[in-house]
């Protein structure tokens, strides 16, 4: 029982950063964006296969219009998981834009072989 | 043919990291119950006497055969169902049933369900089925009396065995996704159930089913459960755990299931995208095995340590010990299941309603919802912050608390709290670490 004190100033301590941290712990308010703009943009240079400079991670704020812009030379396709968008690369190019609403990350990757080009984090 | 290659998970979603505040606030909260739970926790066991709950109605009689019997035969059907769609249907994941029935609302939605509510499975389970009309036909044919099942005495090491497979199937194997592969995967496991249950009779399904003992396992937490006398009653929720008689194989049984999901939330983290990113196919499953192994086996290795240490204070053997306390790890086992799968079961989930029109991806539009949009709004971030962060600290004090109330029946109350240390340890071990990966470093 003589621990309670001590506890007790523990337990407010932790509430106290608890409460006192939370206000950025609400969900961020998707941001206008601008007609027919674009925000972002994620380039890639798929070559035999492979994404130029190896797989890396991009950060998209919410909200923001994305346009994702393919070339090189691999005649396949590229998945955004979770926005279930498709590029169909003609000649190893192509290109798709939307709106980036769904937070969390994702998978960007080459969908026949199953190579992961980008994980993206949309937040 | 292109899904069939698709070389990752369901979905290809995962959370946003949880911020370093809240994590800090739930290791925080975790640590300090904890030691709140050395001294000024009840001094007398309770859950035992809570586990037996109250009858609230007895499954004998016409109304309740009619209802097992359904139950058998819905089991059977949406078996097929899966097993049809896995073998025979759409190629591509996202329009065929069998990936989203299996990974995600059977193996996610049954953890959940028979956490809170019971042992729902062991209704619908189609081995037990099938193994049981096999005994019946058998007992007719040979004029012999139908053989006795005797429920979950038996050694869980083939059940450890048979969830580590699947573990590996969905963890490691770069196309677990794929409607094939799940083909492939419930044929050979059905396989193995029925040759088992026809080897050393139908009981033994129900100590090596993987699945239908870690729903089992859960169920304890449940406020329902069926009586020997097959009544069903309402309980507090966790006093269950107090029945978890010891068994051999429980604690690995355990150990594989906390060390799996540990090692799906480190495959979210960046230093696992740069260990397998430029990996692919089987090189990646080669990766994702050796990483689940290793986990597997420290979470372990820090289980062994915790309890040979708890063996010194108490004097009796580790094996002992396992047994008695083992059990007190499913609540956190049902914690990391919550808050690494929550925004899966509700997100991703969905597609199900889509599914359920088509599920072998022919263009059916069976019940008119093929057009339902996903709503991936549905649950915010900072909610699924909350689940995450609420179910590691939740289940960290429902552990500890199972903990405390078989020490104390079991010791004088000095010596059941200086074994609780080392116990102590090893959960906010766990508990800490299982609240790291969440923060996707």
């Amino acid at each position: 029982m003589r621990h309670v004190p001590r506890l007790g100033a523990i337990v407010v301590a932790i509430l106290l950063i608890g409460s006192a941290c939370s206000d950025d712990g609400g969900a961020a308010d998707p941001g206008p964006s601008v007609e027919g703009g674009v925000d972002a943009t994620i380039s890639l240079e798929v070559l035999d296969g492979d994404l130029v400079g190896g797989s890396r991670q991009e950060d998209i704020d919410i909200g923001d219009s994305v346009e994702v812009i393919v070339s090189g030379n691999s005649d396949d396709q590229v998945h955004i998981h979770g926005y279930d968008r498709y590029v169909d690369l003609v000649d190893g190019e192509g290109s798709v834009s939307f709106d980036a609403l769904i937070p969390g990350t994702f998978e960007i990757e080459l969908e026949a072989s199953g190579r992961l080009l980008i994980r993206m984090t949309v937040s | 043919m292109i899904a069939d290659l698709v070389a990752h998970g369901i979905g290809g979603r995962t959370d946003l990291p949880l911020p370093a505040w809240q994590l800090a606030w739930a290791a925080g909260f975790s640590v300090a119950i904890s030691f709140v739970a050395l001294g000024a926790f009840w001094e007398r066991p309770h859950l035992a006497a809570a586990a037996r709950g109250r009858a609230l109605w007895t499954a004998i009689g016409p109304t309740s055969r009619v209802l097992e019997a359904t139950a058998k035969l819905i089991g059977l059907f949406l078996f097929g169902v899966v097993l049809f769609a896995a073998w025979r249907g759409n190629t591509n994941f996202a329009v065929n049933i069998s990936g989203d029935a299996f990974l995600i609302w059977f193996w996610v939605g049954l953890q959940f369900v028979s956490a809170v509510f019971g042992d729902v499975w062991r209704a619908f389970n189609p081995y037990f089925t099938i193994a049981d009309s096999a005994a019946w036909v058998k007992s007719r044919v040979t004029q012999a009396e139908i053989s006795s099942v005797d429920h979950g005495e038996g050694s869980l090491w083939p059940a450890a065995i048979a969830i580590f497979a699947y573990l590996w199937y969905e963890l490691a194997y770069h196309a677990a996704a794929a409607p094939r592969s799940i083909g492939v995967f419930l044929t050979l496991y059905s396989i193995v159930m029925l040759a088992g249950a026809s080897r050393y009779g139908r009981g033994w399904v129900r100590t090596s089913d993987g699945f239908a003992v870690l729903f089992s396992k859960l169920s304890a937490m449940a406020i329902f459960h069926l009586d020997d006398d097959r009544r069903l009653r309402i309980r507090p929720p966790l006093a269950g755990i107090a029945t978890l008689t010891p068994v051999r194989g429980m604690v690995p049984f355990i150990v594989v299931v906390l060390g799996s999901t540990t090692f799906d939330g480190f495959t979210r983290s960046s230093i696992w995208f740069d260990i397998s990113k430029n990996r692919l196919g089987w090189g990646l499953t080669a990766v994702h095995t050796l990483g689940l192994l290793a986990v597997v086996l420290i979470v372990g290795l820090a289980y062994v340590f915790a309890i040979n240490l708890m063996a010194t204070v108490t004097g009796e053997s580790t094996e002992e010990l396992s047994g008695a306390f083992g059990p007190t790890l499913v609540p956190i086992a049902a914690a990391y299941a919550v808050a690494h799968y929550f925004s899966l079961l509700v997100l991703d989930g969905q597609r199900m309603f889509i599914q359920i029109s088509d599920p072998f991806g022919r263009g059916w539009d069976l019940f008119g919802t093929k057009d339902y949009a996903i709503d991936w709004l549905l649950v915010s971030p900072s909610v699924i912050a909350w689940v995450q962060t609420l179910a590691i600290a939740i289940g960290h004090v429902l552990a500890v608390a199972a903990a405390h109330d078989r020490a104390i029946s079991r010791y004088p109350h000095d010596v059941a709290v200086r074994s609780q240390y080392p116990m102590l340890g090893v959960m906010i071990l766990y508990t800490v670490a299982g609240l790291f990966l969440l923060l996707g470093a």
